[in-house]
């Protein structure tokens, strides 16, 4: 984590990563969010993402959740994905998967139909986003672009980091101080304190590497 | 699957047995089939054996039948003059009541509603199943011919006809949208879980009446129905699920559908504040005194609207009324007491449905 920190060139093309957020506009986002389209039967979706200049991948099929790690936002079929597992959960059983080891990513679905099971899971929330499968084509960009927007957070960004820090047991007081540091590197463009901070209260590897990721992503996406 | 036994059963995966609803599986039961070796010889035997009673080793009847080629066991069973009063007595030490005797008869009627119920649940998943790919592939179809449709308005903006195009694109698109909300409208009442499955976006009201009233224009028309919206000023988004759109189809179905020959259905749309004001204002059977607080429950239908037609399950306001509370949209029904109109010996006076939304 300190080799981020400590490059002091760069932390000036990241101070103004707030304001730039503020300003920033879906059609500069989309051009920087990676989007993975997984579909076993067409790459259509892909293709109008692609028209409308969505920065959008596709495969259409995936076993491991790992495969989804170079993308920041994942879009899966549900019906005949990842068949090699022969769960008959099928795609949101990935889908849930790919969120929960890598919360910060926004993860989605969709399908034709989808069994009672499924619908139970969809309402506890284990995925970002879900639609049917003939959604208007217009909304599903309105509700990508959401997706977009609030990946490129910093306050929806905290408030994952802020659910996996509780559930690493992290005191309150703690995490207080990580939020001031973890805001402060953004306004200042420099992460030194934050790097303290963590070095300090944080021995949990994944919670830290979310952290990291954090601010790589928040940088990727608003400040390149 | 649901499971529907009266008598306690042997789940033969699962080395378990579950409750019956009629005779529940005695403590000793439900701790022994799993550790006591006695006992798990006894059910593996029983799952290869062949049909009729049999005697556990602490003396309670195992009733083996087939059902779809497999072996089913009713179990831990007290049948008359058939089990072993010695030994059992001790194990159910003062709950001879809750374990109570069956006769041979019974115990036959109870494999036998068993067997029948196995069979439909069966069929029933087997239905289910079919519908499911139905609905999958009709959904897969409709977004393909959106996707198309949308290439296509793209690519003729520079064509000599692209207006005449563009009208043909649009209604090709609110054909799909219709077609999206019917199935939207099934997944609702059979599938409610999956409408609250993603989170609010934004809506406008405004022009999700004016889709409705377009795909319903035809209908209408067939009817002499006229359709007539006013808006008093320009409508705000409205962040809601995605099933608000089945909303106004709902009301507008359901207006057109009983609205006699030749009537006027007109629809109201104001902002206050905060607060949007929708009015669904038609000529429907009138809903007597009595009915008005029930018409919004589940399968309810109003006298004169049986009488105005067969075609009807009760389920519209009922949907409705649940799509407000998703939303938090407060909706009301008012029926005029008074009647303006009777025709064929039914009822008809003013219809009125009323939501209010928070923006």
């Amino acid at each position: 984590m300190r080799w981020l920190f400590k490059r002091e060139g760069q932390r000036k093309r990241y101070a103004s990563a707030i304001e730039l957020l503020e300003k920033s506009n879906i059609a500069s986002l989309r051009k920087r969010t990676k989007i993975l389209v997984v579909d076993d039967e067409d790459e259509e979706i892909y293709e109008v993402l692609k028209e409308r200049q969505y920065d959008a991948y596709y495969k259409n099929d995936i076993t491991y959740s790992i495969e989804a790690e170079p993308f920041d936002i994942i879009l899966m079929d549900i019906r005949g994905v990842a068949r090699r597992r022969k769960s008959n959960m099928e795609g949101f059983a990935i889908a849930c998967e790919i969120k929960s080891k890598y919360p910060l990513k926004r993860v989605c679905c969709y399908s034709g139909s989808v069994h009672q099971e499924i619908s139970e899971q969809l309402a506890d929330r284990k995925i970002d986003a879900f639609w049917v499968k003939d959604i208007d084509i217009d909304k599903m960009c309105e509700k990508i672009d959401n997706l977009i927007m609030e990946y490129a957070d910093v306050e929806k960004q905290w408030e994952v980091l802020r659910e996996e820090m509780v559930k690493n047991k992290i005191s309150e007081e703690d995490i207080r101080r990580i939020r001031e540091a973890y805001f402060e590197g953004f306004k200042k463009g420099n992460f030194a304190e934050l790097n303290i901070v963590t070095m300090e209260t944080i021995k949990n590897a994944s919670t830290m590497l979310n952290i990291v990721n954090s601010i790589l992503t928040l940088i990727k996406v608003l400040a390149v | 699957m649901d499971e529907f036994n009266l008598l306690p059963i042997y789940r033969n995966g699962l080395e378990e047995i579950s409750d019956g609803i009629d005779v529940s599986v005695p403590e000793f039961c439900r701790k022994c089939c799993r550790v006591n070796e006695k006992c798990k010889r006894h059910y593996m035997n029983l799952a290869e054996a062949a049909p009729g009673l049999y005697h556990c080793p602490h003396g309670f009847s195992s009733y083996v039948f087939e059902v779809d080629g497999d072996n089913c066991i009713f179990t831990c069973l007290r049948i008359e003059g058939e089990y072993d009063r010695a030994k059992l007595m001790s194990k159910i030490k003062n709950q001879g009541k809750r374990y109570r005797e069956i006769s041979y008869p019974i115990l036959l009627e109870y494999a036998e509603a068993y067997r029948e119920y196995w069979i439909n649940q069966n069929k029933y998943e087997r239905y289910k199943k079919f519908i499911d790919d139905i609905f999958h592939d009709v959904r897969k179809f409709n977004q393909q011919i959106k996707l198309k449709n949308d290439k296509i308005f793209r690519k003729s903006q520079k064509n000599k006809r692209y207006s005449e195009l563009l009208e043909y694109s649009k209604s090709i698109y609110v054909m799909c949208w219709f077609l999206t909300l019917r199935l939207n409208n099934h997944d609702f009442v059979y599938n409610e879980q999956l409408m609250k499955a993603d989170v609010r976006s934004s809506y406008n009201i405004f022009k999700i009446i004016d889709k409705v009233r377009y795909c319903m224009k035809e209908k209408a028309e067939s009817k002499d129905i006229k359709m007539v919206m006013t808006a008093e000023r320009e409508c705000r988004d409205m962040m809601a699920y995605d099933c608000i759109e089945l909303l106004p189809f709902l009301i507008l179905e359901n207006a057109v559908k009983y609205s006699p020959r030749g009537e006027r259905i007109e629809i109201y749309i104001d902002e206050k504040g905060n607060r949007q004001h929708v009015a669904i204002v038609s000529l429907g059977p009138r809903i007597l005194e009595n009915e008005i607080n029930l018409i919004c429950e589940q399968g309810y239908r109003g006298e004169n609207a049986v009488k105005a037609t067969d075609d009807g399950m009760g389920i519209g306001l009922y949907t409705a009324s649940c799509i407000c509370r998703l939303n938090n949209i407060d909706m009301r029904v008012y029926s005029d007491p008074l009647k303006i109109k009777c025709i064929n010996s039914i009822e008809y006076s003013e219809f009125k449905v009323d939501f209010w939304i928070d923006l």
